[in-house]
């Protein structure tokens, strides 16, 4: 009794000691689950689940979905929209807006010349614009009035040169007949004209007027 | 003697039990003050845990999964266990697996739908700029054809006016070919009695129209004129309308018109 009564005061205070390193134990681990908490480290279990949680095949889809993307984009912007934008019916438009310039260019009639060169004027732009302006007012129009010229243009071929998404050149083939007071019977001259268009708000507009 | 030799005995006996009430007292106190070191230590646990739990700015999931370990944690303490959240942590997950995968499958197929979609347009804009390419490049070797074949018409020379004549002809094709060939010897003898010299050249070319296995092309060509009546590099103006055709593996001027 009294051996076991000697003993067990021993091993009580130790088993107190116990309880103290278990909760030092336990303060420490719970010390390091709150730095672990706020720091949200990788060894958390949490973040071992999220990480877990992120698998190979949704970041491969993600990627694949970019990649699929990207591509589709690049081969829009770099090939389809240009070449949607030099297309036949885009050439033919540049076509159309190069004749039609060039017969307003070169036909005028000494009574309506101010609606004339006015509605000519409407086709360019530019240098051209303002070059054809002083032209017609300082040089064409007392020329034709005194003269009584006019002169009739006309389109006998037309084709693109070349064509980009701003810009086009025409090869244009105008027959022209020109009459005046002095020669009532209209002289035919033929000439070639490399139309130069760009693209206005979405019209085509002269901005250069070669004859070759 | 034997009372004496008993009293100090009795005396020593209680004597003992005393040490030992003394001692048993002792360890009792002991063992209450460590109880009490207990009990300060698993309260100062419990309020780290809180203090823990409140600064952690969690997901809901994640702090639900705290605040089931912080009630445990007092019973582990003295067991010194491992905080198992296995038990309670296992059903979230579950409730999150069982609307997950439904989630996961949508958005995967989804995803794969995309992709495909995608690659398929890709595929479609490639193919049609393959095609939009091959007409430039057709556009470009039917331009070359006509160029070559009004330079041949117009650069002729009386010294060798044959082999001029010929390679109109190697250029030609079709009702073009049969009506220069028709002509051929006139045109040469024209050539040799003017002692005419052309040198041509093309100024401007633009194709009219075409299609898979024709084209029209404008040419405009510039030529200089030397001969016997007079004329020294003087300079002329041609307007053509040039059509060219596949004649095999070639491309050749099928009809060349004046545009006047």
């Amino acid at each position: 009794m009294s051996a076991d009564d000697e003993t067990t005061p021993d091993v009580e205070p130790t088993d107190g000691v116990e309880i103290d390193t278990a909760t030092d134990d336990k303060e420490d681990s719970a010390a390091a689950e709150i730095d672990e908490a706020a720091d949200s480290a990788d060894s958390s279990p949490a973040a071992r689940r999220r990480l877990s949680a992120i698998p190979l095949i949704p970041v491969a889809l993600v990627l694949g979905l970019l990649a699929a993307g990207g591509l589709a984009g690049w081969l829009y912007f770099t090939q389809l929209r240009p070449d949607a934008q030099t297309d036949d019916a885009v050439a033919q438009s540049a076509v159309n807006a190069a004749r039609d310039g060039t017969v307003a260019l070169l036909s005028y009639k000494p009574d309506t010349l101010d609606r004339d060169f006015a509605a000519a004027k409407s086709h360019l732009t530019g240098d051209f614009r303002n070059y054809y302006d002083q032209f017609t007012k300082q040089v064409v129009t007392p020329a034709a009035q005194t003269k009584g010229v006019t002169t009739t243009a006309q389109v006998v071929g037309a084709a693109a040169s070349e064509l980009h998404p701003n810009s086009a050149v025409v090869l244009v083939f105008v027959d022209q007949a020109t009459a005046s007071k002095e020669r009532p019977d209209p002289a035919m001259a033929s000439s070639s004209v490399l139309v130069s268009l760009t693209k206005v708000h979405g019209d085509w507009l002269i901005i250069k007027f070669d004859p070759i | 003697m034997a009372d004496t030799g008993n009293e100090p005995q009795d005396s020593a006996k209680a004597k003992a039990d005393a040490l030992a009430l003394a001692e048993q007292a002792e360890a009792e106190a002991a063992e209450a003050e460590a109880l009490a070191a207990a009990a300060r230590a698993r309260a100062l646990a419990i309020k780290l845990r809180r203090e823990a739990q409140a600064m952690a700015d969690e997901e809901a999931v994640e702090s639900a999964g705290d605040t089931s370990e912080a009630p445990e944690a007092t019973e582990t303490v003295e067991t010194a266990e491992a905080p198992a959240p296995t038990d309670t942590a296992e059903p979230e997950p579950a409730r999150r697996r069982l609307r997950a995968p439904n989630l996961a499958v949508a958005l995967t197929i989804a995803a794969v739908a995309a992709i495909c979609a995608l690659l398929g347009v890709s595929g479609w804009m490639a193919w049609h700029h393959h095609d939009v390419v091959q007409e430039r490049q057709r556009a470009a070797a039917y331009t070359a054809a006509a160029r070559q074949g009004v330079i041949n018409l117009t650069s002729l020379d009386f010294n060798k006016a044959k082999e001029g004549v010929q390679r109109v002809l190697d250029s030609a094709t079709g009702e073009f070919r049969d009506d220069f060939q028709r002509r051929a010897e006139d045109f040469e003898s024209v050539v040799k009695d003017s002692k005419a010299v052309t040198e041509g050249s093309v100024a401007a070319t633009a194709v009219e129209s075409m299609n898979n296995d024709s084209a029209v092309v404008l040419v405009l060509a510039n030529e200089r004129v030397t001969n016997i009546a007079g004329a020294k590099d003087q300079p002329r103006t041609f307007r053509f309308r040039v059509s060219v055709v596949h004649d095999g593996d070639q491309l050749k001027v099928s009809k060349v018109e004046f545009v006047l």
